[in-house]
Parts: C-alpha cells; sequence; structure tokens
C-alpha cells in the first residue's frame, strides 16, 4: 500500500523526524471538539449530592473531561482553584466526598455525592468546565 | 456559503460521509492543542505562570515521574485562570510533566 498523508513537522524539524517532533500527522487521529463549556452548580444542605447532566446525543460514548472546584471540609469553604472532578476526598479514613464524571451514549454526568454529617451540612456553589469530543471513549 | 475546509478520514471511511468520530481530522472541528507544556521537579512544590492569557474551559493534564518506582502515573493539580500548582513533596528525581490545552 503506498505511504500517504499528511505530516507537519515543529519548526526545526524535518517531518521524517519521529512523532513527538510532529505537530501533526494524518496517521493519529487528534481528538475533535464537539462541545465545552462553563457553569455552576448549587448544593444545597441536606441534599446529599447533585447531578448536572449535559447532553450530547452522539450515539455512543464520547472522551470527556471535566474540572471543577471542591468543597474544602476542613476550612469550611469553596476552593477557588480547578482539578480534575476526580476526587475522593477522605475524613480520616472514611471518603467523605465523591466528585466523579462519566457519560453514556447520550449524556455527560457530573456528579458530587456530600458525606452525611459532614459536607452534607453546607450549602456552597461549584463551578465547573467541561470538553465533550467526538472521539470514542469506549472503544 | 461554500462548503469547504480540510478532512482526513481514518483508513477505511469515505471522507464525503464519514461521521466525526471517523475522522483523523476536520477544520470544521477544533481539535486539542497544546499552549505550554513543560517539565519541572516534584520534590518541591511548584507554580507555573500561564505564558499566555488563557481562557476556560482549559484541559490541564500532569504526569509524575516517580523516581522510586521509575513509573509515570497521572496525578491531580489545580489551576485557576493564571497558574498551574503542583504540590511537591515527592522523591528526588521525581518530576513533574505538564501539558495545558485548549480546544
Amino acid at each position: 500500500m503506498p505511504n500517504f498523508g499528511i505530516k507537519i513537522a515543529k519548526r526545526d524539524y524535518n517531518v521524517d523526524s519521529d512523532t513527538e517532533k510532529l505537530i501533526m500527522f494524518s496517521k493519529h487521529p487528534v481528538l475533535k471538539l464537539d462541545k465545552s463549556g462553563s457553569g455552576t452548580a448549587s448544593y444545597t444542605a441536606g441534599d446529599g449530592g447533585f447531578t448536572v447532566t449535559i447532553p450530547h446525543n452522539l450515539g455512543y460514548v464520547p472522551i470527556c473531561f471535566v474540572y471543577g472546584e471542591y468543597f474544602d471540609v476542613d476550612t469550611e469553604k469553596v476552593i477557588e482553584k480547578y482539578s480534575r472532578w476526580n476526587r475522593w476526598i477522605y475524613q480520616g479514613l472514611q471518603v467523605a466526598d465523591l466528585y466523579y464524571y462519566y457519560a453514556d451514549n447520550t449524556n455527560l454526568y457530573i456528579k458530587f455525592e456530600a458525606a452525611t454529617g459532614i459536607t452534607d451540612a453546607f450549602s456552597f456553589n461549584l463551578d465547573y468546565m467541561y470538553h465533550i469530543f467526538y472521539d470514542e471513549d469506549d472503544l | 456559503m461554500t462548503n469547504y475546509g480540510l478532512k482526513i478520514s481514518k483508513q477505511g471511511y469515505d471522507v464525503f460521509d464519514a461521521e466525526p468520530k471517523d475522522l483523523v481530522f476536520s477544520s470544521a472541528y477544533p481539535c486539542l492543542k497544546i499552549i505550554q507544556l513543560g517539565k519541572v521537579s516534584a520534590v518541591s512544590s511548584s507554580e507555573i505562570t500561564f505564558d499566555n492569557i488563557v481562557s476556560f474551559p482549559l484541559v490541564i493534564l500532569v504526569f509524575l515521574y516517580n523516581s522510586s518506582t521509575s513509573r509515570y502515573e497521572p496525578v491531580e493539580a489545580s489551576f485557576d485562570s493564571t497558574k498551574l500548582y503542583l504540590t511537591g513533596g515527592e522523591e528526588s528525581g521525581s518530576y513533574y510533566y505538564y501539558f495545558i490545552c485548549y480546544a
């Protein structure tokens, strides 16, 4: 089979260089963005958690990234920095709060579960951001 | 408006009717691009200032090279609109590799 395609090399490198020296190589798919966005989710004391549902309707499970703020149990404040929404916060040896996300064929779900009797006693808002790519996560 | 741009399909797919997931590249869809990357010691904490003005949402990936295991592992890091914060506290000879991306 003929060797064909498109290669773009980084500055100062030849297109015949190793792949990590390329900006683009048509042999290797790039992640293609379907949608991205940001928002604020509100947690009300006693609710137990929340779910933000973002529809994509792609018909398959896409690659997603979610980042967001989190509630710090020790200081009883929202940490106004973003990190992967994939966090288990411990109180002693016990998992106190769960932050996680997953997608199915139609939606991205951003979930928060508050520890009963600890974080559950507070109300707060958490900012988040997300990316949904056309590329399949469940191959 | 004229329909124009660049599309490359995966092997076995016709570029004219392939779904976006079956394309290698399409100029119709923004792709994930690295705006800044680097390597810093993971022994002590670091604050990485973004070189450029970046707008949310971002994708930030951080990996730790752990010298005690000689393995690479994804790690959690936090960021705001100007900096990436790395916690440190790892063995001597350990490094963070970070990738700040946008689409």
